[in-house]
């Protein structure tokens, strides 16, 4: 898998969990609202009494409360689902990270661009969010920005050596998620 | 006589880490004492004859001289400390083997109570509370004039004083000039989970944090667990019955927990007697090769296993083979059920010290050899014998350190149960100064190390 296919899933993780969010917090609010419906219905009833029109229930608070609940679990299925691809992508021994192969000297280190000077933020954030760290990454001596990939050695050959063993790291990490999943199955 | 007297080698150092390390320690040194026939109360030298005996037999590697107490009497007392939060344990020591651990206060480090099953807690305390308040250095010359070749260090893993203290002392012995030369060594012991009296998530924390710390600092990182030692200890429990412990000198109204583990001990210090033979007898070997060993190996944590696990027999290598068939050996670490050995690494390697008498014929060095392969896939060359002599009428054996790949797999749990238990504990670590950064590049350390 290749880290620009990562960074689609990542976008599109973070904007479904934006969603979930919102429907969370819709949730919230229709759920507050459910529980005060039947003093409220009490009240009304005996209002609708009082003026003499039959009063009917709309149920419409309970269909918008079905709905969410629904949206909810279409959302966290895709969220669910983005963020398994993420983790078998990261941990995957084929990963791919399109870095220039000739990297820059900077200062003492080495820097190494991405290929097409692209740039990954969402994949980068997304596997800081993974390991419980922050953007930039920082594995051993080796930066991981969303822009560039900073080795502190002043040799090319073993700059590179190092951003190998960075991505190995990682991998295993990531790893580790997979294997807490399984776990918690049984 | 004198004026030939060999000179000593340099010395070894034990720190005994919190309860359990203190309580293993102090069998270690009993251990050794009671093997080479001295008496492991109060091992003192009586002549000059029996001077130079004692140096041939196991040096001053891991003993120094005494005062005199008795006129034409050397005592010799053990190169060691016994470091804990809470004093009760050390104190308990000294004052049952008052003989034994003759510079009396010396010997002990304590601070000001437990580190709450915290590893945070016991690295931030053991900072303020032993090295900067007992002046560590003059501590460690104190216990040892000459300078100090090498440390071992016994210490449970899954409590917050072991663990934590055992990290930090092998920084402080790896991070400043006058101790930096050494050679560490450290025993850990991983808890047995529902047994033990350890909370299991902090437990998998302090694992995890400690294994990083040995995985940098520590030359010779060595792990039991609970789980092989008290199933071993079970299955041997007559054959130990007739073993004297230090559990067994103690005041019987304060054994501060160490009864239900004495069988258990016993096994731990005769792993830690059986790897001292390596170098503190006369071997072809150093504690320093053990550095070199495990340098370039992941995972770089070895595992000992003991043939036989409680000695027996005469000095010859036969009596192995004889514990062998009486089912008087065991792993100390638990490789699982499922575990098939014969499927090895390539990487997978072996050091075996044999303890035996006379020297060993190319017959013998075959069985050893062989012994170790009908259990695991090592090649002939991966496999370091050395030859440690047996003292006469002491029973052979051998301690064979395994350096498999599959421990790496045993220990990547804990590991993933540690992370998962991070945020909710988090504050606690925090408080106490490990940052979530910390916590998490041990993490990746110890996952890229051991996977």
């Amino acid at each position: 898998m290749n880290l620009s296919e990562l960074e689609v899933i990542a976008s599109e993780l973070i904007e479904q969990e934006k969603m979930l969010d919102q429907i969370d917090s819709d949730l919230e609010f229709v759920e507050g609202e459910f529980k005060q419906q039947p003093k409220r219905t009490g009240r009304d009833k005996k209002f609708y009494s009082l003026i003499g029109i039959e009063w009917k229930d709309s149920g419409e608070l309970s269909q918008r409360r079905a709905a969410l609940r629904d949206d909810k679990r279409k959302v966290q299925q895709i969220v669910d689902e983005a963020r398994d691809k993420l983790v078998k992508g990261f941990s995957s021994g084929e990963l791919v990270v399109p870095l220039d192969p000739d990297p820059v000297r900077e200062e003492e280190g080495h820097l190494f661009k991405y290929r097409a000077n692209a740039s990954y933020p969402k994949a980068v954030q997304e596997l800081a969010s993974l390991l419980g760290m922050s953007v930039p990454l920082r594995i051993d001596e080796v930066e991981i920005s969303p822009d560039r990939i900073r080795a502190t050695e002043s040799d090319p050959y073993l700059a590179k050596e190092e951003v190998v063993n960075a991505f190995d790291k990682i991998r295993k990490t990531v790893a580790l998620k997979l294997r807490g999943s399984r776990r918690s199955q049984f | 006589m004198a004026k030939q007297a060999p000179l000593a080698p340099n010395p070894v150092i034990m720190a005994c880490m919190g309860h359990a390390g203190v309580g293993i320690g102090a069998e270690a040194y009993r251990w050794v004492l009671t093997d080479i026939g001295a008496d492991p109360k109060a091992p003192s030298l009586k002549g000059e004859k029996e001077q130079l005996e004692i140096l041939r037999k196991y040096g001053t590697t891991i003993m120094r001289f005494g005062t005199s107490l008795r006129k034409g009497e050397v005592p010799i007392v053990p190169r060691a400390l016994l470091v804990d939060l809470d004093p009760r344990s050390a104190n308990l020591i000294l004052q049952a083997y008052p003989e034994l651990f003759a510079m009396r206060d010396r010997h002990a480090l304590y601070g000001l109570g437990g580190a709450a099953r915290n590893w945070a807690e016991g690295r931030s305390r053991f900072r303020g509370e032993i090295e900067e308040k007992h002046d560590l250095p003059a501590r460690l010359n104190s216990i040892s004039p000459e300078p100090v070749r090498g440390f071992i260090l016994p210490f449970s893993m899954g409590g917050g004083t072991g663990g934590s203290f055992s990290s930090a002392f092998i920084e402080y012995a790896k991070s400043n000039a006058s101790t930096n030369p050494a050679t560490v060594a450290t025993f850990g012991i991983i808890p047995e989970f529902g047994w033990d009296p350890v909370i299991y998530e902090p437990a998998c924390i302090s694992i995890v944090l400690t294994l990083a710390y040995q995985m940098k600092y520590a030359d010779a990182p060595i792990l039991m667990d609970n789980k092989m030692l008290r199933a071993n200890a079970e299955k041997q429990k007559a054959r130990l019955a007739k073993r004297v412990s230090i559990v067994d000198d103690l005041p019987k109204q304060i054994q501060v927990g160490w009864k239900e583990y004495r069988n258990m001990n016993l096994i731990s210090a005769h792993a830690i007697a059986g790897f001292m033979n390596s170098f503190i007898r006369e071997t072809e070997w150093d504690m320093s090769n053990y550095r070199t060993w495990l340098a370039a190996q992941k995972p770089k944590f070895v595992i000992p296993w003991l043939i036989p696990l409680v000695p027996q027999g005469g000095s010859e290598l036969k009596s192995v083979l004889d514990a062998m068939k009486d089912g008087n050996e065991g792993i100390l670490f638990d490789l699982g059920e499922d575990h098939d050995a014969s499927n090895g690494n390539p990487k997978d390697s072996a050091c075996v010290i044999v303890k035996s008498k006379g020297l060993l014929t190319a017959e013998e060095r075959a069985t050893v050899r062989k012994i170790v392969q009908d259990r695991f896939k090592i090649e002939d060359r991966k496999i370091i014998i050395i030859k440690a002599p047996a003292v006469e009428g002491e029973a052979a054996a051998l301690t064979v350190l395994l350096n498999v790949k599959a421990v790496g797999e045993r220990l990547l749990p804990y590991v993933a149960d540690a992370e998962d238990a991070w945020d909710s504990y988090k504050g606690e670590y925090e408080k106490k100064g490990l940052s979530k950064t910390d916590f998490k590049q041990a993490v990746l350390d110890v996952t890229g190390h051991l996977a």
